[in-house]
């Protein structure tokens, strides 16, 4: 082989790296790249029309893009968030008394965030925080996210006031129609535009009256309203209420139910000093933040769906709802306040009218140390757990993550439970002046209150272990069904006999039980 | 009338707040308020180079110019680093060619049209091909300059190099501390040359008469066929059995590679170059 033999054997032209271009190297050759180059330039995104240069929207975009490039708008434009409070990744911890993290890879501020992921997941967030803090301008931006326009959505925002009536936020029968109606079905109701927005703002609604809370709740919890035997439907919505007061304080109290019914709380966050040129550049362009919103990160309809969708199909992993249905039996757990196993439970004690407070720390044994049920005075609802593995799932979306981690559960839980949970403070773990300051800041006691449901389980690793391992069988005949039993049994024992009996034994204890009823049947028959 | 450059420069910049969250302050000024080391900034050249059109033709060739470049800011497909030395034919029609040879709405979307298309395609590509718009006489043969750009890449057939002495390209022109190592060829006249540090990849296009650096870039995998077995022999690439290069003060050498095209490259481990011989 010649020098010039060996320099040009790579010179087929169907090897060039021309993918992008649609074309080989023959076609190169033979002259079709001129056809390339034309096609872009007629069906590109650019044209002119009557003199002035147009551009066609980028192809369908991806939500979470989107909804990613929503958050840095706002932090950095709309409300100035320097303190990211979510934060993912190892990082390194300074200082020796006091201590902070820095460096950590992933990080955003939840009074931003959440609201974003509730808007995409449709959910009911409720914003407290002091007067001034920015609440309802974080609502009505998400409003403006969601699609509708600033002059709607200021129409639409619903105002607590004490003197806020049914009619009010609900609508009322049209005056001549009522006059008219001989049968209350020939009334008709003259509904409220905003009960059927996709986004729905109740601003301070601690100072709705209790009897107006109440149809807010069918509202929120049935997502109909009912006046003359009309029905009106709220639809998919994503809902933000705002509260001066974080112990839902206000002009009435807040009733219960439809405390139970809001997903997650966000704190507003306080006074930045990067705020203050933010202020100075509002001033200068007399706008505010919500008029200033710029197209590109405001969602349809569609796009808001597809999100949802793309959220629900993230996968939790059994490790993830093991965890929450572990820290939500530590919760429930009482020793006192009952003698039958079955009824150890929070809820025993709120039915006889006690509090945990008056059993706790004189009757129990338990170390309230290392023990979480001392510090809670009622256990999660299933809806609290729900919402809690939306937000998570919703989280794990927006991180770019395959499926949803401890971390994300993490994370969420202390927002999804703010509202929730009632400090026990008169549990032994308050005494100690470290642990007291987290009667004062929730967020911090709620994340730390899961690490410890999370050790305490770890420390219980391997018979939960055995556990899991018995619960996952399934005897095919009742030879196999019998040895099952029998399992379970030495099991169940094992845990009584050797075992302080505490939520997590509790837990497995009813599991194990739960096995042994299952196929007991099967067991008995010869 | 230069009012009315800076209000339609205003009115530019405030519909592009309305329409993008990303919209760079610090890249929109580099367009139409800050001025280069040796130039006013686009706006005031463009605006100055519009001077004999009617008014209305210069109002409508200087919107459409803001207009692409507000969309090229807001979609941040150029940023403030295109300013000194753009990336891509997008950034270089926007900051040079349009301004200095001024052209109509039409002509202007067109040319973003085959600028967003080649990168689109073929982003590596966009980065050499940008740089070689110094060769262009007129802004109306950018469809034929672009294909001819990119034959030329692809041009498999042995040309020899204006000069034939070897040459030492220093990579220090493109970044302080690359660290030029592994070499692999793209086509047969654009190689990758790898960062040792970060595995960062510089395309280098090697024509008879100029080199371009460009990048980093993300480029495609190499060609098997393009691959030829090469080694050194002291100051000398060999080919085979060969000696088909002599690169002088290459003392450690680390990488080298031949191409068809009939120029060899090579690396060394204490150097910041790279050798380039016919």
């Amino acid at each position: 082989m010649t020098r010039d033999d060996e320099m040009t054997r790579a010179a087929s032209p169907a090897d060039l790296a021309l993918e992008g271009l649609a074309l080989d190297g023959e076609g190169l050759a033979a002259g079709r790249l001129e056809g390339v180059i034309a096609g872009w330039r007629q069906r590109g995104r650019a044209s002119a029309e009557e003199g002035a240069l147009r551009f066609a929207p980028v192809r369908a975009e991806n939500a979470r893009t989107k909804l990613l490039r929503a958050y840095e708008w706002i932090v950095e434009h709309a409300i100035l968030c320097e303190t990211p409070d979510m934060r993912f990744g190892a990082e390194r911890t300074l200082g020796r008394n006091r201590t902070l993290g820095v460096g950590s890879p992933e990080a955003y501020a939840s009074y931003v965030l959440l609201p974003l992921l509730t808007l995409v997941t449709g959910q009911r967030l409720l914003i407290v925080g002091a007067p001034g803090r920015g609440k309802t301008t974080l609502a009505t931006l998400m409003a403006l996210l969601g699609g509708a326009p600033l002059s709607e959505v200021r129409r639409n925002t619903q105002h607590g006031h004490p003197q806020l009536t049914l009619a009010d936020l609900l609508g009322a029968p049209l005056p001549g129609n009522l006059v008219r109606a001989r049968e209350p079905e020939q009334v008709r109701v003259a509904w409220r535009s905003w009960l059927t927005q996709r986004v729905k703002i109740v601003d301070e609604y601690n100072r709705i009256p209790t009897k107006t809370q109440s149809a807010l709740l069918s509202l929120m919890a049935e997502g109909y309203a009912e006046q003359f035997g009309q029905v009106v439907h709220s639809g998919t919505s994503a809902w933000y209420l705002t509260a001066n007061d974080d112990l839902g304080g206000g002009t009435f109290q807040v009733i219960d139910a439809l405390k139970d019914r809001l997903d997650a709380v966000v704190r507003a966050v306080p006074f930045e000093g990067a705020r203050v040129t933010l202020l100075g550049e509002r001033i200068a362009q007399d706008r505010r933040p919500e008029e200033q919103i710029p197209d590109d990160i405001r969602f349809d309809e569609g796009l808001l769906e597809a999100a949802a969708g793309e959220i629900r199909a993230v996968p939790i992993p059994a490790e993830v709802t093991s965890a929450l249905a572990t820290f939500a039996a530590q919760l429930e757990f009482c020793l006192r306040a009952s003698t039958d196993l079955e009824r150890m439970t929070k809820d025993t004690l709120r039915l006889a009218g006690r509090r945990i407070g008056q059993v706790c720390n004189e009757d129990c044994p338990l170390d309230k140390r290392e023990h979480a049920c001392s510090q809670v005075e009622t256990g999660i609802s299933t809806r609290a757990m729900t919402a809690a593995l939306r937000y998570a799932q919703a989280l794990a979306w927006c991180r770019g993550r395959e499926g949803v981690d401890l971390g994300d559960l993490r994370a969420v839980l202390p927002w999804v439970l703010h509202e929730r949970l009632a400090p026990n403070a008169h549990s032994g773990f308050f005494a100690a002046e470290d642990e007291r300051v987290l009667l004062s800041d929730r967020v911090g006691w709620i994340a730390r209150l899961f690490d410890l449901a999370c050790e305490r389980v770890d420390a219980h690793g391997q018979e939960r272990a055995r556990v899991d391992a018995l619960r996952a069988r399934a005897p095919t005949s009742p030879a196999e069904a019998r040895a099952l039993l029998r399992e379970v049994e030495t099991s169940i024992t094992r845990l009584l006999d050797h075992h302080e009996l505490d939520g997590v034994v509790h837990e497995d204890l009813m599991r194990l039980r739960a096995v042994h009823h299952r196929w007991r049947a099967l067991g008995a028959r010869s | 009338m230069t009012s009315e450059r800076d209000h339609a420069i205003a009115a530019a910049v405030a519909r592009g707040r309305r329409q993008y969250a990303r919209l760079s302050e610090d890249a929109l000024s580099s367009f139409t308020s800050r001025p280069t080391a040796t130039q006013p900034p686009p706006a005031h050249r463009l605006w100055e180079a519009l001077t004999p059109f009617p008014g209305e033709v210069r109002r409508q060739r200087f919107e459409a110019w803001l207009a692409a470049v507000v969309e090229a800011v807001g979609q941040g497909l150029v940023g403030v680093e295109d300013a000194g030395s753009p990336r891509g034919l997008l950034a270089r029609l926007l900051h040079q060619s349009i301004p200095r040879e001024p052209t109509s709405p039409a002509r202007i979307a067109e040319l973003w049209n085959i600028a967003e298309g080649l990168r689109s395609s073929v982003a590596w590509m966009d980065a050499i091909v940008s740089r070689t718009l110094d060769e262009l006489s007129s802004l109306d043969d950018l469809e034929a300059h672009v294909a001819q750009q990119i034959r030329a890449l692809c041009d498999p057939s042995a040309r020899p190099l204006d000069r034939l002495h070897p040459m030492i390209l220093d990579c220090r022109s493109h970044r302080d501390d690359f660290l030029p190592g592994r070499l692999r060829l793209i086509t047969p006249r654009v190689a990758a040359v790898a960062d040792r540090l970060t595995g960062a990849e510089l395309a280098l296009a090697v024509f008879p008469h100029r080199t371009i650096f460009a990048g980093p870039v993300e480029l495609p995998a190499s060609a098997e066929t393009l691959l030829l077995e090469t080694s050194f022999e002291g100051y000398c690439v060999r080919l085979g059995e060969r000696r088909v290069a002599w690169m002088p003060m290459l003392h450690a050498p680390h990488a080298s590679l031949a191409s068809p095209a009939g120029f060899v490259l090579a690396t060394c481990y204490d150097s910041q170059r790279v050798w380039l011989a016919q």
